[in-house]
C-alpha cells in the first residue's frame, strides 16, 4: 500500500493562526504604532489561513498522495473559530465601554476627590498637589490612572 | 511629577498589590465609585455585584490642578505606555519628568 504523505501546510497553518492572537497581545501591543492598528493582524491571518487551505485543497484533490483531510478540516474550523472570536474581541468587546458624556476636558479643573490610600487614610487631589504633603519634593503635577484591574 | 492609580479596589487589595508587586507610588481606593463618576467614568454593567467598574482613563493634572492632557480609551485593552505619557510630560515642558 502506497504511504501517503504528512500534509505540514495544514498543521503550519493552524499554528500561525494560533499564534497571531498571541502575537498582538504580548508584542503588539507594546508599540503604539502597532498597538493602534489591529488590523495589522488581517495579513497573518490570511498568510495562515492560505497555507491552511493549499494543505486542505491537496489533501481533497490527491486523498491517495497527502493526508490530513480529515485533521486539516477539523484544524480549518479551529483556525476560522480563532480568527473570528479574536476580531470579535478586539473590535467589538474590548470596545463596548460607556458613552462619553461630561468628564473634565484639557483645559478645565480637575473634579478633586477624597480617596482612601493604601494605609486607609484619605487622600485629596489637593494632597497629591501640595509640595509640602508630598515629601519634600517639588510637585509640578500628577498623573491619574483610572484602571480596571491588576490582571 | 507623581504617579497615583486609582481603581474600585479596597485598600487592603491595594497595600497586597504593592508588597507582591514592589511598587512605590501611590494607590487610592474607590469602591463607592466617587471619584470615578465625577470623571464620567462609570461603566455601571462591569464589576462585581453591579456595583459598576472603572472605565480605564489616564488624566495629567498639573500643579494648578487643572487637566493638561487626557487619554479616554476607546478599547478596553488598549492603555497608554509609559513612554506616551514621559512623551506628552516632557512636550508640554511640565518640568522635571521625574517620577516619585
Amino acid at each position: 500500500m502506497l504511504k501517503r504523505r504528512w500534509n505540514a501546510p495544514v498543521w503550519l497553518g493552524c499554528l500561525v493562526v494560533l499564534a497571531t492572537p498571541f502575537l498582538y497581545l504580548s508584542l503588539f501591543l507594546r508599540f503604539p504604532a502597532l498597538r493602534d492598528r489591529p488590523w495589522l493582524t488581517f495579513p497573518i491571518f490570511g498568510v495562515g489561513l492560505a497555507v491552511m487551505a493549499f494543505g486542505n485543497l491537496r489533501a481533497y484533490l490527491d486523498p491517495w498522495s497527502y493526508r490530513g483531510r480529515r485533521f486539516g478540516t477539523a484544524l480549518g474550523v479551529i483556525s476560522v473559530v480563532v480568527f473570528v472570536c479574536f476580531d470579535a474581541g478586539i473590535f467589538y468587546f474590548a470596545r463596548s465601554l460607556p458613552p462619553l458624556r461630561g468628564g473634565p476636558k484639557v483645559g478645565e479643573k480637575a473634579p478633586d476627590f477624597a480617596l482612601q490610600g493604601t494605609d486607609g487614610r484619605l487622600v485629596t487631589l489637593a494632597d497629591l498637589l501640595d509640595s509640602g504633603k508630598t515629601g519634600g519634593s517639588e510637585v509640578n503635577g500628577t498623573v491619574l490612572i483610572f484602571y480596571r484591574g491588576d490582571w | 511629577m507623581s504617579v497615583v492609580a486609582i481603581s474600585v479596589f479596597p485598600p487592603e487589595t491595594n497595600r497586597e498589590l504593592c508588597r507582591e508587586q514592589g511598587y512605590t507610588f501611590t494607590f487610592l481606593s474607590d469602591q463607592k465609585t466617587e471619584a470615578i463618576r465625577r470623571y464620567d467614568l462609570l461603566d455601571a454593567d462591569g464589576g462585581q455585584e453591579g456595583d459598576g467598574i472603572v472605565r480605564p482613563a489616564e488624566f495629567l493634572v498639573d500643579a494648578t490642578g487643572t487637566v493638561r492632557w487626557a487619554n479616554l480609551t476607546k478599547s478596553l485593552i488598549v492603555r497608554t505606555r509609559p513612554s506616551e505619557i514621559l512623551k506628552v510630560i516632557n512636550d508640554l515642558n511640565l518640568g522635571s519628568t521625574k517620577i516619585h
